[in-house]
């Protein structure tokens, strides 16, 4: 963009909400657009993948299998509703909200790969592809003849990412994954969850973190590629991400800590092992007492960071015990085991009879840093997110009013965007297949028919 | 230790089809699997998904089939009686909908059942007629 003189004059803040101002988005280019990827996923892991270069303006055409779609759209916390239809040949039947957030802007084709005719249709699409994303079990799409090594042949330029839990080779490899038995083998349930003094338990990460993180890795990798190919190589690339690796990526110095004393990192809470006071408080008292909602009654939990030696002092005084600030001086005497689960309680003391709001209120009033624990609600009525539009009700084409995330990030000329939420199963069935494949109506009534697509 | 002898793999060895073992029905297994090749039946015991020895031929009707195969060419092995159908979560259960036609803040979303009539395509009449 070029920089005029009006933007030139404005102070960073205003330059930031003109440049990136969300009202603009729709409006400008996509940054990859011309870029056509493929996607055979199923669950997260793989879609999210996919997911992140649609809403970078890749042109992204999910295949599913006919009329039920995958798995993921039958999966759904609880009684959340569902979105109608499923598909036109369902109607009565809805997509799960567990299907929200990794399919946004995709286009929707249906096929059975058990079919001979299906396999040649992904032939076809696979020359006219820049990117192919798959998370089938390893190699099976080698074994249906539409692998990377198959779709090589008809167009050398293709990248081909392949997402999984164990890798491609190996004695794992056989083993199918989800989120949660990558963070299980990867090694991080291990050190989430409760100290033994709290019943020591593991605990799992609700959002499903490692599908989200591992389809991400992923995008960036193809967006190397991307690189690679037109600017380097003018090759394509065979990509393989394990889930697992993914996982113990994030270990970091729990790793290096093992090496180097042979110390296994163990379960620390809502405390943290490294700073003290560096963690979440939980308070007495309920925001919503008066709700009729009880998921609002709960009580309510506060961050507090004070491990700089003045803010503890600050802390111990703000909740009347001096006494803690003579016993535990330095970083060194509170950053002890011992030492945490004595200042801790006291802590917490002072936050029985408060609400979250309360403590961080009164915490803000003597200098330290905190930030009340909030819910969904709580997120999804915040004002910043949504002027900066990683919140947004969207006026989705196929299912109305419904709220979802935008990009977490900010491109000022070429923005991520969320056109559509997602379709119904086949929704774009015509549409690809007379594109791309040259298909006529009465050959893709066809194939409907025999239950190919 | 050669590979397949590490995996879930039995490798038949009268007729050599591969018979993979998928780890949901095999992982802890001990009991007679059907080669889904010559139809030979062979006792066999995986633990933790390693196999506890070679497979032993044996008679009598097989526990369970594999999961998948492929010929010594490198055919796939789809026939039903051979293989064994994939793992299934109930596909009787897809949940509970709470039926809606609105969003919280009270603009029209398709959260309810349709009809064949109410569509057009695949998108909802209510939208597709802007009402």
């Amino acid at each position: 963009m070029a920089i005029d003189k009006s933007l030139k004059d404005m102070t960073f803040e205003d330059y930031c909400r003109t440049v990136f101002n969300t009202t603009k988005r729709y409006d400008k280019p996509e940054v990859l657009k011309g870029i056509r990827c493929v996607s055979t996923t199923q669950y997260i892991l793989g879609p999210s993948c996919a997911a992140y270069l649609a809403e970078l303006g890749a042109e992204t055409i999910k295949v599913e299998l006919p009329k039920r779609g995958e798995p993921m759209r039958h999966t759904t916390p609880f009684n959340e509703p569902f979105l109608y239809p499923l598909s036109r040949w369902m109607p009565d039947k809805g997509t799960g909200l567990g299907f929200f957030g990794a399919n946004p802007n995709e286009y929707f084709l249906s096929l059975d790969f058990h079919k001979p005719e299906a396999i040649q249709i992904m032939k076809r699409l696979a020359a006219k592809t820049d990117v192919f994303a798959e998370n089938y079990r390893a190699g099976t799409f080698d074994r249906w003849g539409i692998g990377y090594r198959q779709h090589a042949q008809v167009n050398p330029r293709v990248i081909y990412q392949w997402m999984g839990g164990f890798g491609g080779w190996g004695p794992g490899r056989n083993r199918a994954s989800y989120d949660i038995l990558g963070q299980a083998q990867g090694g991080c349930f291990s050190i989430t969850g409760w100290h033994k003094e709290y019943g020591g338990m593991p605990s799992k990460q609700t959002i499903w973190i490692m599908d989200y993180w591992g389809g991400a890795i992923s995008a960036f990798n193809i967006l190397a590629c991307l690189y690679w190919r037109d600017n380097v190589s003018g090759k394509g690339n065979f990509l393989e991400y394990s889930q697992v690796h993914g996982a113990q990526r994030h270990l970091t110095d729990f790793i290096s800590l093992y090496g180097k004393t042979g110390i296994v990192p163990q379960r620390f809470g809502n405390f943290e092992p490294l700073l003290c006071v560096h963690g979440i408080l939980k308070c007495g008292k309920s925001s919503y007492p008066n709700s009729k909602n009880p998921q609002e009654q709960e009580v309510g939990f506060c961050l507090v960071s004070a491990y700089k030696d003045d803010d503890f002092q600050k802390l111990c005084k703000m909740i009347n015990r001096p006494d803690l600030a003579k016993k535990y001086p330095t970083h060194a005497d509170r950053v002890g085991a011992d030492a945490q689960m004595a200042i801790y309680p006291e802590l917490e003391k002072f936050a029985a009879d408060k609400t979250k709001e309360e403590v961080d209120k009164a915490c803000k009033a003597n200098g330290i840093l905190s930030q009340p624990v909030w819910n969904s609600k709580e997120v999804a009525a915040n004002e910043h997110w949504h002027m900066r539009g990683t919140l947004q009700w969207l006026d989705d084409p196929t299912f109305g009013d419904v709220l979802t995330q935008g990009p977490a990030y900010q491109l000022s000329d070429t923005p991520a965007r969320v056109r559509w939420a997602f379709k119904p199963v086949g929704a774009d069935n015509e549409y690809i297949l007379s594109k791309l494949c040259g298909y006529s109506g009465s050959h893709i009534a066809e194939l409907e028919q025999k239950e190919i697509i | 230790m050669p590979f397949k002898d590490a995996s879930l793999i039995l490798q038949c060895p009268k007729c050599d089809t591969i018979n993979y073992l998928d780890p949901f029905t095999f992982w802890n297994f001990k009991g007679k699997i059907k080669c889904a090749g010559c139809d030979t039946v062979y006792e066999y015991a995986l633990k933790n998904g390693h196999r506890q020895g070679a497979p032993k031929e044996t008679k009598g009707p097989h526990d369970k089939l594999p999961g998948f195969a492929q010929s010594k060419d490198w055919k796939p092995i789809t026939t039903a009686g051979k293989v064994a159908a994939a793992p299934q979560a109930r596909e009787d259960f897809q949940g509970k909908p709470i039926p809606i036609s609105k969003s919280i803040r009270g603009k029209l979303v398709s959260g309810k059942p349709l009809s064949a009539a109410e569509l057009v395509g695949s998108v909802p009449k209510i939208f597709y007629n802007g009402v």
